[in-house]
């Protein structure tokens, strides 16, 4: 599972998700891609779900690219607990997604397999995404 | 090369709330600048512009930009689109002589299925657009290179690309365009395979139990 192997700060702000991806939104590896349509927060566990998804889908052949990273730590209070105390335990880590971002890139398959591949994988994201092909995208 | 014409008219307006008008009414902001004169804010029809960059030249098209009655030669350099609806938000018309060399970026078209890849292997194209340099009507709207050659660990450099006459790389003659490279699992026979996909499952579901106590380690 994806996660950073050491931070600077165990525990940080939640932020604001405002305007669009400012960079990583057009395919540098592959020839396939999904992209964001939304802002939202990804999990590690959700960006390893799609990327089992869609090489399970691919079977041999085939290279996937992971283009976001799972770096901030979010924190949950145990469940019953009264408010205070201090911020909650680090729980979970997402990437920050907003939209325009290709959050995959998928390269040596054929189109069809890619997009259905891209599909099954876009099942397990929380924010609505699309495929994109790099003659589309041009 | 492509060319086509474009009357731009003067834009006396300048900043997010005027160019957000012009977009709303279906015409692109843009600036023309280029060969010592000074710059000059205009503004495009949307859907002309839009026509003239999804032709076979692309953004490499030269375009006679019809300014104030006056005609100039043009490249459309540095196009803004919105990241999602992916339409043209502002242009830059860089100035060129038709005389004069310009640097552009072109893109590169592999054809042919590689022998390699026939054998097992996979296609990795690492190079997709090509910085060249060439006078403004020498630009080639595409640089093919046939691949039908390459075999298993085989490489494509930029040194081997056959390019049209007039049109230089910019680039290292070394640098990678495409490999053949060998899948990992493939060469041990169809059981390795099997053992190599088998392995992976376990190595997915191991890393999901590894990553759910992880997690749990951390709550606690």
């Amino acid at each position: 599972m994806l996660m950073p192997r050491k931070v600077r700060h165990r525990k940080v702000q939640r932020g604001r998700l405002k305007g669009m991806a400012k960079g990583g939104t057009s395919l540098a590896f592959g020839d396939y891609g999904i992209q964001a349509l939304e802002p939202g927060w990804l999990t590690n566990r959700q960006i390893e779900a799609a990327r089992i998804a869609m090489t399970r889908h691919i079977k041999r052949g085939g290279k996937v690219w992971i283009n976001i990273f799972p770096d901030k730590p979010i924190t949950q209070k145990p469940a019953e607990t009264r408010m205070g105390s201090g911020k909650g335990n680090p729980e979970k880590w997402v990437a920050v997604v907003k939209p325009g971002r290709v959050l995959f890139e998928l390269s040596g398959v054929a189109e069809p397999i890619a997009r259905e591949a891209m599909r099954l994988a876009i099942h397990k994201l929380p924010i609505k995404a699309r495929f994109i092909m790099r003659q589309e995208e041009a | 090369m492509s060319e086509a014409t474009l009357i731009a008219d003067l834009r006396h307006e300048t900043g997010k709330r005027p160019a957000g008008r012009f977009r709303r009414e279906g015409r692109v902001p843009a600036v023309v600048y280029g060969l010592g004169a000074d710059a000059q804010p205009v503004t495009v029809v949307e859907r002309e512009l839009t026509h003239i960059l999804s032709g076979a030249a692309g953004a490499n098209t030269l375009i006679t930009l019809r300014v104030g009655g006056a005609d100039q030669l043009a490249l459309a350099r540095e196009i803004q689109r919105h990241p999602v609806k992916n339409n043209v938000l502002h242009v830059d018309f860089v100035r060129v002589r038709a005389d004069q060399t310009v640097t552009a970026d072109v893109p590169l078209h592999l054809t042919g299925e590689a022998e390699g890849v026939n054998l097992g292997g996979m296609l990795e194209q690492s190079l997709f657009t090509l910085s060249i340099e060439a006078i403004p009507s020498a630009i080639p709207n595409a640089i093919t290179h046939d691949i039908s050659g390459l075999g298993l660990n085989d490489q494509l450099r930029v040194r081997e690309l056959a390019l049209p006459a007039g049109v230089v790389v910019l680039l290292e003659p070394e640098e990678l365009v495409a490999q053949v490279v060998v899948p990992r699992g493939m060469g041990e026979g169809p059981e390795g395979a099997e053992a190599g996909e088998g392995a992976e499952g376990e190595a997915e579901a191991a890393g999901g139990e590894g990553g759910g106590a992880s997690a749990e380690g951390e709550s606690e």
